[in-house]
């Protein structure tokens, strides 16, 4: 459905100029809900503008719903749908029901059809209430739900999403993302590119993740085969009881324990970090407290499992 | 041309939201009307209100209805892209299925549609009230007016130009409102000025223009009469649209590359 082959774009005049995007190439499934990630300034938003045709590359080639994006632009304008990051991009006067119109027209709609596709957009982001208020009385959260909805007007096959829950509350945002994954992605078939920065927008709702740094692709998998290509490395907080001393000796002196860290100390019980070298041996630290007459009280995993840690990983930066 | 009048329907409806805006606008016009009337008046109380072959009244409602279109025509495109970048629409406008010429000069539409109107206006009541068009030429004035509007429009585009490159520091602007005002003869003959600054007067088209349209309502002179400036007109527009539709590709074209037309 998106083909980018060896994509690049350079911005500014030669000698100051500024690589945003490096020969990137990739593939959007039909009917995938695919994750651009990367730290700001990764060149998530321009490949989004690329393939939106609201800029060329520099070089390489994209395709989008079969169409290339510098030679038939209007074919692609009318495959995709655009959700810019700036949820104001309203005419404020007018109401939504009429800056709609004004973009399903814009879009080629048929006059016939357009204002019963209204209704079904704004009935689907729960904004039918509102559709003859004025835009410029909307909360940020429900024009940030008209952004999509715009982006919805002409059905397209192909939905462009920058940041679309930026400005929401939570329980907005959940309900956005599960409108996108359920109803877009599940049941209309769309193919979704869904930007963001933040990991938790990605987690458990991506069907593939690409992790660009500096305007190159890093990797591309699923949230869990990303997950698998990590060192088994592991981090333990793990709080004793009974001969404490015994058990920390036994740590320090096993070949599968990395390191071991005292974190605090009580009357009865003591806290310690033990770094795992290979986290299948967790079980067998676990049993081997008992045989020096220890006890563990409670345990839990305190390095990052979520993609956080996989962007560390594979763009060679320090998880936080 | 459907999306030409999906266009101008828009931004009708967009400038109707402003009411008071819409209203005064009109009235600014009438206003303006009176001005002329009473400097009129004021010529006419020392004895003197003829001029080229008319009365003064007459020689400034056609005057200030040139210049009227011409302000609009520099400043419209311009002045309409900014609002659509301020206001953030562009962009989503630009990634719709429309050219993106059409995306950027379109939103001007109503604007010099508008302006028509207020010329309109402007001569309908500036006639009410004494202006004398009983000898106008109207087939002159049409051809005249057909010419003048493209030539003007050219200012336009590459002025909307200047504004998607540049975003500010728009030299046609500065050309309208500093030159062309004072040098094209709007409101006093240009032969006024001393021979060496009539120099400035005829590199101008729109002092062509504004003689041309002259002649035609007021002596009712043909366009034979009036080839000269027809000729003139006719060449300044031959140079200038293809300049300015070169000027508008380049833009578009810079546009693609740096992809800044949301900042501004």
């Amino acid at each position: 459905m998106i083909a980018l082959n060896n994509l690049g774009k350079t911005y500014g005049t030669p000698g100051r100029q500024v690589e945003a995007v490096r020969d990137v190439s990739l593939e959007v499934l039909p009917g995938e809900l695919f994750g651009l990630f990367g730290p700001n300034g990764a060149g998530k938003s321009t490949i989004v503008r690329i393939l939106a045709t609201l800029l060329a590359p520099s070089r390489g080639t994209a395709v989008v719903n079969g169409y290339d994006v510098v030679r038939q632009e209007m074919q692609v304008r009318a495959s995709i749908g655009l959700v810019t990051a700036d949820e104001r991009s309203f005419y404020g006067r007018l109401t939504a029901s009429q800056n709609l119109q004004f973009y399903a027209a814009m879009q080629n709609m048929p006059r016939s059809a357009i204002a019963h596709r209204i209704q079904t957009v704004l009935n689907l982001f729960g904004l039918a209430n509102k559709a003859h208020a004025p835009v410029q009385s909307f909360s940020t959260g429900q024009m940030q739900r008209l952004n999509i909805a715009r982006a919805l007007i002409h059905d397209p096959a192909v939905l462009l999403l920058d940041e679309p829950t930026k400005s929401m509350d939570v329980q907005t945002s959940d309900f956005v993302k599960e409108l996108i994954k359920t109803e877009l992605v599940g049941r209309q078939q769309k193919t979704v590119v869904f930007i963001s920065h933040e990991l938790y927008e990605m987690d458990n709702f991506c069907d593939r993740v690409v992790i660009l740094t500096n305007g190159q692709v890093q990797i591309v998998g699923t949230p869990a085969e990303l997950g698998a290509l990590l060192p088994r490395r592991a981090v333990y907080r793990v709080v004793v009881a009974g001969d404490v001393a015994a058990v920390a000796a036994q740590w320090q002196a096993s070949p599968s324990i990395e390191a071991v860290q005292q974190v605090s100390a009580g009357v009865a019980t003591t806290a310690f970090d033990l770094t795992l070298t290979d986290e299948a041996d967790w079980l067998a630290v676990m049993q081997g407290v008992a045989a020096v007459n220890g006890r563990i009280e409670t345990y839990r995993r305190v390095d990052d499992e979520s993609l956080r840690r996989i962007v560390a990983h594979f763009s060679h930066a320090p998880a936080n | 041309m459907g999306k030409l009048l999906i266009l101008t329907s828009h931004y009708l409806r967009l400038a109707w939201s402003y009411k008071l805006n819409f209203i005064t606008r009109y009235l600014g016009t009438v206003v303006s009307v009176l001005l002329f009337f009473f400097l009129d008046r004021l010529l006419r109380a020392n004895g003197n209100s003829q001029i080229e072959g008319g009365t003064y009244f007459t020689f400034l409602i056609i005057g200030g209805a040139f210049a009227r279109y011409l302000e609009l025509a520099s400043h419209a495109f311009s002045a309409n892209l900014r609002d659509e970048m301020l206001r953030g629409t562009i962009e989503p406008l630009l990634a719709t299925a429309t050219p993106v010429t059409l995306s950027l000069l379109g939103p001007s539409s109503w604007a010099l549609i508008e302006g028509t109107l207020l010329v309109l206006l402007q001569l309908g009541v500036g006639w009410a009230v004494g202006a004398d068009f009983s000898q106008a030429n109207w087939v002159t004035t049409l051809v005249v007016l057909l010419i003048s509007l493209i030539c003007l429009l050219s200012y336009g585009i590459a002025s909307a130009a200047f504004v998607v490159v540049y975003k500010r520091g728009d030299p046609m602007n500065w050309l309208i409102n500093s030159v062309a005002y004072v040098f094209s003869g709007v409101f006093f003959p240009i032969e006024l000025f001393p021979p060496w600054l009539r120099v400035i007067s005829q590199v101008l088209p729109f002092t062509y223009a504004l003689r041309a349209l002259r002649g035609a309502l007021m002596r009712g002179e043909s366009l034979v009469e009036r080839w000269l400036d027809v000729v003139v007109l006719l060449g300044f527009t031959a140079v200038l649209l293809p300049l300015s539709l070169w000027a508008m590709r380049f833009a578009v074209r810079h546009l693609k590359q740096t992809g800044d037309l949301t900042h501004y």
